[in-house]
């Protein structure tokens, strides 16, 4: 599973690309995580994010129309592999998980 | 400026994407970013959305340093490629040691580059110090360049700008070598054109533009219709002017302006054909000159319109009018050459007509040819030379403040070096990463230093003088970013990280076989002296500016001290220009010459204007006055004083002989209490004073001091030639003195700002004025000015309803309070004075931050030598004072080093000096003391930190 695992800034990638409803691209991805996370984000670390997400077999792109709002040129649209869902939800166990034990443990 | 006026994104990021290899990628990136950029434009303005494109762009460097990425294969694990933690060096599977990449030359460079950057994000002190140091310097250089750059090297728009020149007629006196030359004189060059190809003329005067909205005041030229020709430029729309438009057949004829054509005419296309009524004479229009010209004068003049006719210059001149001549060289014959030919013509000329070319004292005048360019901008080049030396200083304390960094910065590091060399690396490879560093850092900060520039240069263009003001300086409105400035900045960058950083990366990276990896950086070594003398020097170079800073400011507290002589609160002042064609007529006489005489209409209008603003409620007193004191220009009338000792150089005129050369002003009775200049001695004039009445003068207190006149002044019969010949008129009064000009202008003759002054009242003048057109023209420019019970808006109102009433064919040429005059005129002064101040306390804000950076930096390294004194007993106040001692010496040496070079130095500040002296004592003490101060509160928080040393916590760190 070395390799497999999504940081931080991939998981908020891979959760904004199923939240935007798939397929989408990395305009979006990127003021999502602005807006949501408050602090600003590079499209560079996006581009990265999305590479290394490809990469580990969590998304998977196609290239899209093109459209003329984008001057007729394509963009890349990705959409969440079922490993990829499988992740997200793995994830977010785990953390609900661990956050149950503070709740208990803090009361 | 440059990215607030493109529609699209800002160049710099664009540059960014360019450079990157991003494959088959690019399209889909660029449409991103594009598309990014258009919603944050709508969103946050396009400012913004420019900073975070090259932002975006710049982050693909640093997250996607191998450029085509996306197809890479899932097994090259990518895991630390977001990260930001660790050792990068020790870092396994990083693309540059990976053998199977495909690799291109810049490769290289972008892994280099994402160390560097991950580097300076490691540090953001230091980078934030470095790039905002680097950025204020670049900008202030650049700002200086675009400047020098628009006024001196950019050429004129004209074919072939380097062969036209100008021609002046010299007079061999101190500052009259360059005046104007009369009309016959132009005539009389025309004829022997010898080394020219041709002359043109060229004549500024502003005039009146009957337009459906009423009079319209624009500026405007008359040239000679040969003056589009020798410049070598035509038209945009229609044509230029020809030969047969002087022909009284072709009536008037005018080309536009290209600007003036879209304001004015919304850039029609029918234009051409026209008829406009210009000063009540209908002209038509010919054509429209190309968007790019522009032709100005020294002062700054930049008509719209132009006009030609059959003799130009005429000899019913325009008011206003200021003849220049310009002339297209030969082919293939030299500036030398033509001066050469031209003294010949002069030589001539004085034997030909003695009486019209030699001086009244009897010197030859001489012509005098300059480059058209040269001539333009003359006089402009001492302001921007200071300037520029400002920006050089600026720049020179930048970099050592950044090679201080970066040298501090290198020794921080020697140890992760080392290791790296340790295992493997090569030294050139070493200093290639260490340099990338500092080419990053220059980078930033030259983009930056360009965005600030931007910003700059707008602010100092609003700030500047502008035309007919001292100081002015011509052309400066091309001053723009464009890619010669953005070359500047560049290079100014990459000279930076050279310069600064070349040594340390050197020093760092010297093979020291087995000390690297155990050693902690240690105290003393090389470099600690010499970083001493270095820091000295930038103190001192700060505080040259601060000497001269100091300098312009006691000057300007002792100019303001000045007495203006008369009170401009809640005074409205209105200018009119009277054309001479309704207000004076032009008789000739049987050999060619000719005078003008004044019609009757002319006091008449004055007097109206006068009374009319007397009987507004909301005005206390209302007065005439040829000229205005701070207006800016002048009349001189010669005065002949029976016992006077002294004699003007004018020598005599007409077997008279000539005491005086005083400013001649024509006032209404009522004029001196509207001023409140004060009445010394005598009375003011009073409405008895006619043309029928025995003929008289008020003078000022300085007049009667230059002259000797004491108590006897009041009652003197004295001599005036105010028209074509002397008369007598009797003192009846003595005012108070008046600052007439800016500050600047000083007499040559005492060198101070008061000139003597004779009043003479408007209805006994001269009928008869005299052959020179530029007399009349002065003579038919009158002010109203009238005190008022604070209602300005209301007076105002009034006067330009009085004014339409009285001439609707002639607009106003200016309406204003008085105080409003004043800031036009002595505005100048303030914008140099602000300017250097600026960077003068910039300097010295560099200077203090590279003192405490150093100070700084040298307690933390030495925390080991600090712990083990106090560990043996040392008290926390021995530490600090021995800091503080330190910060001390490097001050005062400073000090020294810095009074040194101002002496040597300001004294190209004199002639902005107006009783300081460039070697001031004051200046001189107060401000070394005060930068020896500063610069020890600047030790001060370092020291503190180092008495604070643990000496267990700095002993363990071994």
């Amino acid at each position: 599973m070395k390799g497999k695992r999504p940081g931080e800034f991939e998981e908020l990638t891979l959760l904004a690309i199923r939240a935007l409803g798939e397929p989408s691209y990395a305009v979006p991805v990127q003021r999502l995580i602005e807006a949501k996370a408050g602090r600003g984000v590079s499209m560079g670390a996006v581009y990265a994010a999305l590479a290394r997400l490809e990469g580990k077999g969590l998304l998977r792109s196609t290239v899209g129309e093109a459209t003329p709002q984008r001057g007729g040129k394509r963009k890349r649209l990705y959409e969440v592999t079922p490993l990829g869902m499988r992740k997200l939800r793995e994830l977010r166990r785990v953390r609900e998980q661990i956050w149950e034990m503070i709740e208990e443990g803090g009361a | 400026m440059m990215v607030a006026r493109r529609a699209g994104p800002p160049l710099l990021g664009r540059l960014f994407l360019r450079l990157h290899r991003l494959g088959e990628r690019r399209q889909e990136i660029e449409a991103d970013l594009d598309e990014l950029f258009r919603e944050r434009a709508l969103e946050r303005g396009r400012w913004y959305a420019a900073f975070r494109y090259c932002a975006d762009a710049f982050s693909l460097w640093i997250h996607l340093p191998g450029g085509v990425f996306f197809a890479a294969a899932p097994h090259e694990g990518r895991a630390r490629a977001g990260s930001t933690q660790g050792e990068p060096s020790t870092s396994a599977g990083r693309p540059t040691f990976d053998p199977n990449r495909n690799r291109s030359p810049l490769d290289g460079l972008r892994t280099d580059l994402k160390f560097a950057f991950r580097g300076l994000r490691r540090n953001p002190g230091f980078a934030a110090v470095a790039i905002v140091t680097l950025a204020i310097a670049i900008a202030t250089n650049t700002t200086v360049f675009s400047v020098v750059d628009a006024v001196f090297l950019r050429p004129l728009p004209y074919d072939h700008p380097e062969h036209l020149v100008t021609l002046y007629q010299s007079v061999p006196r101190p500052g009259m070598e360059r005046t104007q030359p009369r009309a016959d004189a132009i005539r009389h060059w025309q004829e022997r054109a010898g080394p020219f190809k041709d002359m043109a003329v060229a004549m500024f005067s502003a005039a009146t533009l009957l337009g459906d909205a009423g009079p319209v005041r624009i500026e405007t030229s008359l040239v000679s219709a040969n003056f589009f020709e020798i410049l070598g430029v035509d038209a945009a729309v229609g044509r230029t002017f020809r030969t047969d438009d002087t022909s009284p057949a072709a009536g008037g004829v005018a080309v536009l302006s290209h600007a003036f054509w879209m304001r004015a005419f919304g850039g029609a296309d029918d234009v051409v054909g026209r008829t406009i009524r210009l000063n009540d004479k209908p002209v038509s229009v010919v054509g429209v000159a190309r968007a790019d010209f522009f032709f100005t004068d020294s002062q700054g003049n930049n008509p719209v319109l132009w006009t030609t006719g059959a003799e130009v210059p005429p000899r019913d001149a325009e008011p206003g009018e200021r003849p220049l001549v310009v002339a297209r060289l030969r082919p293939g014959s030299t500036l030398d050459q033509a001066r050469a030919g031209m003294d010949a013509v002069a030589t001539a000329l004085v034997e030909e007509y003695p009486q019209l070319y030699r001086w009244p004292s009897g010197e030859e005048l001489g012509i005098r040819v300059e480059r058209l360019h040269d001539a333009i901008v003359y006089g402009a080049g001492q302001s921007l030379a200071a300037l520029a030396a400002a920006g050089g200083i600026l720049l020179l304390i930048a970099w050592v403040n950044v090679s201080n960094l970066m040298a501090t910065r290198a020794v921080t590091r020697r140890r992760e070096v080392s290791l790296r060399a340790a295992i493997g690396a090569g030294r050139a490879r070493l200093v290639r990463q260490l340099m990338t560093e500092n080419l990053l850092v220059s980078t930033i900060a030259g983009a930056g230093g360009v965005l600030l520039a931007s910003w700059i240069t707008r602010v100092f263009l609003a700030m500047a003088p502008g035309s007919n003001a001292e100081n002015f300086v011509p052309l400066l409105e091309r001053t723009k970013l464009d890619l010669r400035v953005l070359g500047v900045a560049g290079a100014l960058a990459l000279a930076t990280s050279v310069a600064c950083g070349i040594g340390p990366a050197l020093r760092v990276t010297r093979p020291v076989p087995g000390v690297g990896l155990r050693a902690v950086p240690r105290p003393g070594g090389h470099g600690r002296l010499g970083r001493q003398f270095v820091l000295a020097g930038e103190l001192a170079l700060a505080l040259v500016l601060l000497i001269g800073m100091g300098l312009l400011i006691a000057s300007a507290v002792r100019l303001n001290a000045i007495p203006l002589g008369f009170e401009p609160e809640h005074v409205e002042v209105m200018t009119v220009e009277l054309p001479l064609g309704r207000y004076a007529v032009h008789e000739d006489d049987a050999n060619g010459g000719g005078a003008w005489s004044l019609r009757p209409e002319y006091n008449e209008l004055v007097n109206t204007l006068v009374e009319r603003l007397e009987a507004l409620p909301a005005v206390e007193a209302a007065g005439a006055i040829n000229m205005i004191p701070l207006g800016g220009a002048f009349q001189v009338l010669a005065v002949h004083i029976e016992g006077s000792e002294r004699l003007h150089a004018a020598g005599e005129i007409d077997g008279v002989t000539v005491n005086d050369t005083p400013l001649m002003k024509t006032a209404t009775p009522e004029y001196f209490r509207a001023m409140s200049i004060p009445l010394i001695g005598g009375r003011v004039f009073s409405p008895a004073d006619g043309a029928s009445a025995p003929p008289v003068a008020i003078v000022n207190q300085r007049f009667v001091d230059d002259h000797g006149l004491g108590d006897g002044a009041l009652g003197r019969e004295i001599l005036v030639r105010d028209g074509i010949e002397w008369r007598p008129a009797t003192i009846v009064g003595i005012v108070g003195n008046v600052l007439e000009f800016g500050y600047g202008l000083l007499t040559l003759e005492s060198g101070e700002n008061v000139y003597p002054n004779v009043y003479l009242p408007y209805r006994q003048l001269a009928p008869t004025l005299g052959r020179s057109p530029t007399r009349v023209r002065r003579q038919a420019t009158v002010s109203v000015v009238a005190r008022h019970r604070d209602a300005e808006a209301e007076v105002a109102a009034s006067m330009r309803e009085i004014w339409r009433e009285l001439d609707r064919g002639t607009a106003m040429a200016a309406l204003g309070s008085m105080e409003s005059q004043i800031t036009l005129r002595l505005a100048d002064r303030r914008f140099y004075n602000t300017l250097i101040g600026i960077l003068a306390v910039v300097a010295l804000t560099l200077a203090l931050v590279g003192v405490y950076s150093v100070m700084a930096f040298d307690v933390n390294r030495r925390t080991h030598e600090l712990g083990v004194r106090m560990a043996l007993g040392a008290q926390g106040r021995a530490v600090v004072a021995m800091i503080i001692g330190r910060g001390f010496r490097v001050a005062l040496l400073g000090a020294l080093l810095g009074v040194l070079g101002a002496l040597a130095t300001t004294k190209v500040l004199e002639s902005w000096l107006y009783e300081v002296s460039p070697t001031d004592p004051f200046v001189f003490t107060a401000l070394p003391i005060a930068m020896v101060s500063v610069g020890v509160l600047a030790c001060w928080v370092p020291a503190q930190r180092a008495a604070r040393v643990d000496p267990i916590a700095s002993l363990r760190a071994e």
